[in-house]
C-alpha cells in the first residue's frame, strides 16, 4: 500500500471515528427528547398515584407545526410572548420541550393538589431575581431549590427546581411532595387504571390528558350531585394531533358495556346532528364528515381531523375579522 | 555438498494472505483511478446540496420555527425538519444513486479491468488461489467504496441535522442505521456485479442496464418481478432507518411507487441471498472460466 492510499484510509476512517464519537456524544448528553413516549415520560416518577387527572403537552412540537405557523399570521406578536421574553428570559417556542400536569385529591376537602412541571430550557437565576423581586422567599427543601410567594387566599404559590431542565410549579405542599418522590416511593406508575389509560392514548399525539370520573368527586371541583346526574362514565381520554392539520380523539368509558352501547348511540346522533347543521357549507362540512365514531364493549370513541386547508380557513375568518 | 532441493519450491501463500496482498494492491489501483473523479463528483453532490442547504438556513432564507412545507400523497400539507430532509438526501441521494452507481462501475471493473488491461494472466498464473484474488479485489472495492461514501453521509448528517430545530443527539441513531445500511447495500451491489462483471462479455453495460432500466421500471410494474431487483429489499429497511414522522412517510408515499414493501426479516434474507449467491456464482465462475486474451 502506497503512503498516499495509507494517508486517504487513515484520514477517511479518522473523519468517520470523529463523526461518530461526536454524534455518540450529542447522544449520550442530550436534552429530553422532542416527543416523549406517551408511557414513558420522566416526569411520572413526580406524580402521585392518587392523581385523578394528568395532561401532556408536547409544546416543542406544537410550536414548531404548521397550525402554529398559521396562528402567527393571525397574531403575529403572540399573546405576551415578547413580555415573557423580556421578563423571565423565556422563549416558548424554544425554551420549553413538554409540559406535564396533574391534579390530585389534597390534603384539605374540597381543595385539589395540582402541579404543572415544565421541561426545557431555563434561566434559574434570571427566573429567581424576578421571583425575589416579586417578594418571593426562597428555600432549600430536601435537596431542592424552591422560590415561593405567598398569593393569600390561594396559598403559597411556589416554583422547585426538581432536576437541570425540569421545573415545578404549584402550591407548596404538593412541591415538597413531589420533591419527596423523587427519593422514591409509589407513583403514578403503580396505578394499574390509570396506566391502563394512558394505554388509550393515541401514540401520534402530542397532546393529551386523561382521567377517571370516580375520582374526580375526590378532588372537590364538581358540585353536590353533578356526578351522580351524569351517565355511568368512569372515564375519558382526549388526545390531539397538531401539525399538517389538526387531529384529536375523545374516548369515553361507560362502567359496563350497555353503558358503553348508550354512549356510542349518543353521540351518533350527535354526529348525525352535527352533519345536518353544516350541509351547504363545505369548510365546516369537512370538519364534520372527518368525525369517526368507534369503540368496542365499554369504550366509545370519537375521532376528527381537521385539514391544513380548513384550518386555513377558519384562520383566514379570523383575520378578516380582525382587519375589519 | 549439494544445497536442499526445497529452497528453489515456491512457497503458496495461504487464502488469507494472498487475499491480503491482492487487496492492497487492488485499494491503491481503485483509489487513485479516473474513477476516483467520478466517485467525488457522485459523493460530493450530496454534500453540496447540504452546504447550500446550510448557507440558505444561514442567511434565513429558511423558516427555523416552521421547517419546509410539502405536500403528501393525501394532499395534505406536512412540515419537514432537519432529521426528515436528511432522512430523504439518504434515501434520494444515496440509497437510490449513488450506492447503486459505485456498485456498477466499481464491481463490474473488479475483473474486466484486469481483462481489458491484459494483466489478468500476471495474477492467475501467481502461485494464489483464484478465489483469493476474488476475495481481496472485493474487499478493496468495498473499502475503498465505503471510504468514501460513508464519510460524505456523516459530512451531510452534521451539516443538515441541525437545521430547522433538529437535535444532533436524537437523529444519531438513525445515522448509525443509515451507515449500516448503505454499506450492505454496497456489499450487495458490489457482489452482483461482480458476478456480472465475471460472467458477462459488456458488464458494464449490462450493470447499467439492470439499475437504470430493470430496477426502475419493475418497481412501476404491478406483480412479483419487483422481487428480482436490490432496490425492493433495501426500500424495506429503509423506512426503519429515517426519522418516522409524517412529514418523512408522506414524501415517501410520493416516492415509494412499489405497492407493498417487504418486512425486515424478508428484507435482510433476500439481500443476504443476493450476497451470498453474488459471492458464490463469482467464484465459481472466476474458477471455471478460461480467460482468452484478445490480442
Amino acid at each position: 500500500m502506497t503512503r498516499q492510499t495509507r494517508y486517504f484510509v487513515l484520514g477517511a476512517n479518522g473523519l468517520l471515528l470523529v463523526g461518530l464519537c461526536a454524534g455518540l456524544f450529542a447522544f449520550l448528553s442530550r436534552g429530553p427528547a422532542l416527543v416523549v413516549p406517551v408511557n414513558g415520560a420522566g416526569e411520572f416518577s413526580y406524580v402521585p398515584v392518587d392523581a385523578s387527572v394528568l395532561a401532556y403537552a408536547n409544546v416543542r412540537e406544537v410550536m414548531l407545526s404548521d397550525v402554529r405557523t398559521s396562528i402567527r399570521q393571525v397574531s403575529p406578536n403572540g399573546v405576551g410572548q415578547q413580555q415573557l421574553e423580556q421578563y423571565l428570559g423565556l422563549n416558548l417556542e424554544e425554551d420549553i420541550d413538554h409540559v406535564l400536569a396533574f391534579l390530585a385529591p389534597g390534603p384539605d376537602q374540597g381543595r385539589p393538589a395540582g402541579l404543572v412541571l415544565f421541561r426545557g430550557r431555563f434561566d434559574l437565576t434570571r427566573l429567581e431575581e424576578v421571583a425575589r423581586a416579586a417578594g418571593a422567599t426562597v428555600d432549600t427543601y430536601n435537596g431542592t431549590r424552591l422560590v415561593s410567594v405567598d398569593t393569600g387566599d390561594v396559598g403559597t404559590l411556589t416554583m422547585g427546581f426538581m432536576e437541570p431542565g425540569l421545573v415545578a410549579v404549584g402550591d407548596l405542599g404538593t412541591v415538597q411532595l413531589a420533591a419527596d418522590r423523587r427519593s422514591g416511593g409509589a407513583d403514578i406508575t403503580s396505578n394499574a387504571q390509570m396506566m391502563a389509560l394512558v394505554e388509550r392514548v393515541d401514540v401520534e399525539s402530542n397532546a393529551w390528558a386523561f382521567g377517571r370520573f370516580g375520582d374526580l368527586g375526590n378532588l372537590g371541583l364538581l358540585a353536590e350531585g353533578v356526578l351522580e346526574g351524569m351517565p355511568a362514565v368512569s372515564a375519558f381520554v382526549v388526545s390531539g394531533h397538531v401539525n399538517g392539520g389538526l387531529g384529536g380523539s375523545l374516548t369515553l368509558e361507560g362502567s359496563d358495556e350497555t353503558v358503553g352501547q348508550n354512549l356510542r348511540d349518543a353521540f351518533r346522533g350527535f354526529v348525525a346532528l352535527a352533519q345536518a347543521f353544516t350541509a351547504g357549507e363545505p369548510a365546516w362540512q369537512t370538519m364534520v364528515e372527518s368525525l369517526q365514531l368507534s369503540g368496542v364493549g365499554t369504550a366509545m370513541t370519537l375521532s376528527f381531523r381537521v385539514p391544513s386547508e380548513t384550518l386555513d380557513f377558519v384562520f383566514s375568518l379570523v383575520q378578516g375579522e380582525v382587519a375589519f | 555438498m549439494s544445497t536442499p532441493l526445497t529452497s528453489n519450491v515456491p512457497v503458496v501463500p495461504s487464502f488469507f494472505r494472498s487475499a491480503v496482498r491482492v487487496y492492497e494492491l487492488s485499494l491503491g489501483r481503485m483509489l487513485w483511478s479516473r474513477r476516483t473523479l467520478f466517485m467525488a463528483l457522485v459523493v460530493g453532490g450530496p454534500v453540496a446540496v447540504a452546504l447550500v442547504l446550510r448557507l440558505l438556513a444561514a442567511l434565513d432564507l429558511l423558516s427555523l420555527t416552521g421547517g419546509v412545507d410539502f405536500v403528501d400523497s393525501a394532499n395534505q400539507r406536512v412540515t419537514i425538519d432537519g432529521p426528515g430532509i436528511f432522512g430523504l438526501m439518504v434515501w434520494g441521494f444515496y440509497l437510490r444513486f449513488s450506492v447503486p452507481l459505485l456498485g456498477v462501475f466499481y464491481g463490474t471493473s473488479l475483473i474486466a479491468d484486469e481483462i481489458e488491461d491484459k494483466t489478468i494472466t500476471y495474477l492467475f498464473t501467481r502461485p494464489l488461489s483464484r478465489c483469493a484474488v476474488l476475495a481481496g479485489k472485493y474487499f478493496a472495492y468495498l473499502v475503498s467504496t465505503g471510504l468514501v461514501l460513508l464519510p460524505s453521509v456523516m459530512l451531510v448528517f452534521f451539516l443538515v441535522v441541525s437545521l430547522l430545530g433538529g437535535s444532533i443527539g436524537a437523529a444519531f441513531p438513525s445515522l448509525v442505521t443509515d451507515l449500516a445500511l448503505l454499506a450492505v447495500g454496497l456489499a450487495v451491489y458490489g457482489a452482483l456485479f461482480m458476478l456480472i462483471g465475471t460472467w458477462f462479455r459488456r458488464p458494464l453495460l449490462t450493470g447499467l442496464v439492470f439499475i437504470l432500466g430493470w430496477e426502475p421500471i419493475v418497481a412501476v410494474v404491478p406483480g412479483y418481478l419487483k422481487r428480482f431487483t436490490v432496490s425492493y429489499y433495501l426500500e424495506g429497511l429503509a423506512p426503519h432507518a429515517m426519522p418516522q414522522d409524517r412529514a418523512v412517510t408522506g414524501i415517501l408515499g410520493v416516492m415509494q411507487v412499489s405497492e407493498v414493501v417487504p418486512s425486515v426479516a424478508a428484507s435482510l434474507i433476500g439481500l443476504g441471498l443476493i450476497l451470498v449467491g453474488g459471492l458464490s456464482l463469482s467464484a465459481w465462475v472466476v474458477e471455471r472460466r478460461e480467460y482468452v486474451i484478445e490480442q
